[in-house]
């Protein structure tokens, strides 16, 4: 993969998502989230950053805007610096170049104030124990009275967005009671509840089964088409990428920008993951198939069999 | 029975110690609360050989045990803070080299210069020991831990359950991660005279750890823990005083009998509850719904065959 071809890709405006989601409708506006539908400036901006860890650079050359109530699904191999990337928005790693905005605001020692993060499933104590309420009523801590409880209004607003969020009747649950997908739903409503402008997921499917996948996936088309501005990093190419409206792949710099059907093509995926990959079309949808390793090609994958 | 409870009360040295005793024994038990769900468990153990450390350097300079103690604790919490921002390296190798270190030099120092330390009191706790000053020292602490505990809860229960997110949430988890250290190391020179430098690791642990199986919310098991501190300390006094052993032991001794009983007991539900459910599930596969014959998931407590693989 040459850098010629990484500069022929195209950056293609987002466009509307159809959401797969399985739950119920979050019934969401603008004004639930306290989003600023006013606002213009965009809501990461990032001018020939290089950021890594201490002295080692882990990504370089980054420039970025994601405008306000995009949908970006930010992929690339392990190692590739796709959590870095959600740390440098979030003044978690070291910067060591240029120039990084969030929702107008310089990102310096400090995360952007309207911020919601939402972290790997498998990085949560499960079994700590809050309640689902309690979870959701920590993610405004720093806007919160210092006092060891939470007002009425406060948990109002919380049982409000759990309700909205489909988990109604749940917040008294351990987290542990939860299934994959409900858990999902009760972080991203604690990143909500700070009333988030820009909401960051890391790994949001990782781990979970395709009917979690579709579920967590419809939530965040729903946050989008309400005006969320919303960046996840994904693994999986298939089952979350190809569903995005603009898709960045990242291997120690950005290799590709734009919708998936520009994007996930074999020259870029080289570049991106180092290796040989397929892509095929169905249905107007891109779907990315590994090359078939040696040795197991002829009785486990035939080219034939791909292509129906 | 009343005369076994009030005989005691009739020495002053024994009343100081009953009202140090409780008030080390709240603050020791709510601090085991995010000691425990920190996975910090080293901690405690870790300051407590710095305090004999700096108790024995202060004594070796003449000045007071609190003010040898105090810097030393202080010193190991931000320096265990230092070391554990290193990359590479996390908060249980920081506790390991740095408190090591200074208890290093305490012990050094003990053998090098003269002093009139009573090490056996200092190591395990002293019923007779507890004076004024002690006291005074225990309600000032226990009043500080309080303030910060009751300004701070929402952010350190935040950092306690994710750190990470709740720095992105606008939670200065570092600062509240460093003040954690320092107001460890404050309690555990508070609870020196009582408990003793070896058993405030014990103290710091046991009423959390014991709370932890009885409760399922992050406030009950900070009540119940503050509850079973003051008791194991209350109950742990008394044995000191009729036995005649050291208090340290004897309210840690206290702590991990309530410990073990609760964990015997609820080890115990768990395999009932186990049991039941095996019961009540439904069977799979053919063997399940006909059953074997004779232990049949009847009233003689038999699991069915066909549930046993569950």
């Amino acid at each position: 993969m040459s850098q010629e071809t990484v500069a022929t890709v195209a950056t293609v405006t987002a466009e509307p998502w159809t959401p797969t989601s399985t739950g119920p409708s979050l019934s969401l506006t603008p004004s639930d989230l306290g989003l600023d539908v006013g606002a213009t400036t965009p809501a990461i901006a990032l001018g020939d950053v290089a950021v890594g860890y201490g002295r080692t650079t882990v990504l370089s050359g980054l420039s970025l805007t994601v405008d306000r109530g995009e949908l970006v699904g930010i992929v690339g191999p392990s190692g590739s610096g796709k959590s870095t990337l959600l740390r440098l928005l979030t003044a978690g790693a070291d910067r060591h170049r240029g120039r990084v905005e969030g929702l107008g605001g310089r990102v310096h020692r400090r995360p952007p104030p309207r911020v919601g993060y939402v972290p790997q499933l498998d990085n949560v104590d499960r079994t700590f124990p809050l309640s689902v309420l309690q979870v959701v009523l920590l993610g405004d801590t720093a806007g919160s009275a210092r006092l060891p409880w939470f007002s009425r209004a406060e948990r109002a607003r919380a049982h409000d967005l759990l309700e909205r969020l489909g988990l109604d009747g749940l917040h008294g649950r351990r987290l542990s009671a939860l299934s994959g997908g409900q858990q999902q739903r009760a972080f991203v409503a604690r990143a909500l509840f700070r009333r988030s402008e820009l909401l960051l997921l890391d790994e949001p499917t990782s781990g979970v089964d395709p009917t979690t996948r579709r579920d967590v996936l419809g939530v965040l088309a729903e946050l989008h088409r309400t005006g969320l501005t919303v960046v996840l990093t994904t693994h999986d190419l298939n089952a979350v990428a190809a569903h995005l409206p603009r898709v960045v792949c990242l291997n120690g710099r950005i290799t590709a920008d734009g919708h998936p059907n520009s994007v996930l093509t074999p020259e870029v995926l080289a570049a991106t993951y180092g290796g040989e990959m397929r892509v095929f079309t169905e249905r107007g949808r891109v779907v990315v198939v590994d090359a078939p390793p040696p040795g197991l090609a002829p009785s486990v994958l035939r080219d034939d069999e791909v292509a129906s | 029975m009343s005369d076994w409870l009030t005989t005691p009360l009739e020495y002053a040295f024994f009343t100081r110690a009953l009202l140090a005793g409780t008030v080390v024994g709240a603050m020791s038990g709510a601090l085991s609360t995010f000691v425990v769900l920190r996975r910090m468990s080293y901690i405690g153990h870790g300051l407590a050989h710095s305090v004999l450390g700096g108790v024995a350097v202060g004594l070796a300079f003449g000045v007071d045990l609190y003010v040898g103690a105090i810097v030393a604790t202080v010193a190991s919490a931000l320096l265990i803070d230092a070391v554990a921002r290193q990359r590479g390296l996390h908060a249980d190798a920081a506790i390991g080299i740095v408190t090591t270190s200074i208890f290093a030099i305490g012990i050094a120092v003990l053998a090098v210069v003269p002093t009139r330390l009573n090490v056996e009191a200092v190591l395990f706790g002293n019923l007779l020991g507890v004076d004024r000053t002690d006291l005074w020292v225990a309600v000032g602490v226990g009043a500080l831990f309080a303030v910060v505990l009751f300004l701070l809860y929402k952010p350190l229960v935040f950092a306690t359950f994710d750190a990470e997110v709740a720095r992105v949430h606008g939670v200065r988890a570092s600062g509240i991660e460093l003040l954690f250290s320092l107001v460890t190391a404050v309690v555990v020179v508070a609870s020196v005279r009582v408990l003793g430098v070896l058993l405030i690791a014990a103290a710091v642990v046991i009423p959390g750890a014991t709370a932890r199986l009885l409760t399922r919310s992050i406030g009950a098991m900070l009540a119940v823990s503050t509850g079973l501190g003051v008791a194991a300390a209350v109950v742990g006094l008394y044995l000191s005083f009729y036995l005649d052993v050291p208090s340290g032991p004897s309210i840690v001794l206290t702590g991990a009998s309530v410990f073990a009983v609760v964990a015997l007991g609820s080890a115990a539900a768990a395999r009932r509850a186990l049991g039941v459910a095996r019961r009540f599930s439904p069977p799979s596969g053919p063997a399940g719904p006909q059953g074997t014959g004779a232990g049949d998931g009847g009233d003689d407590g038999q699991v069915p065959v066909g549930a046993r693989h569950h």
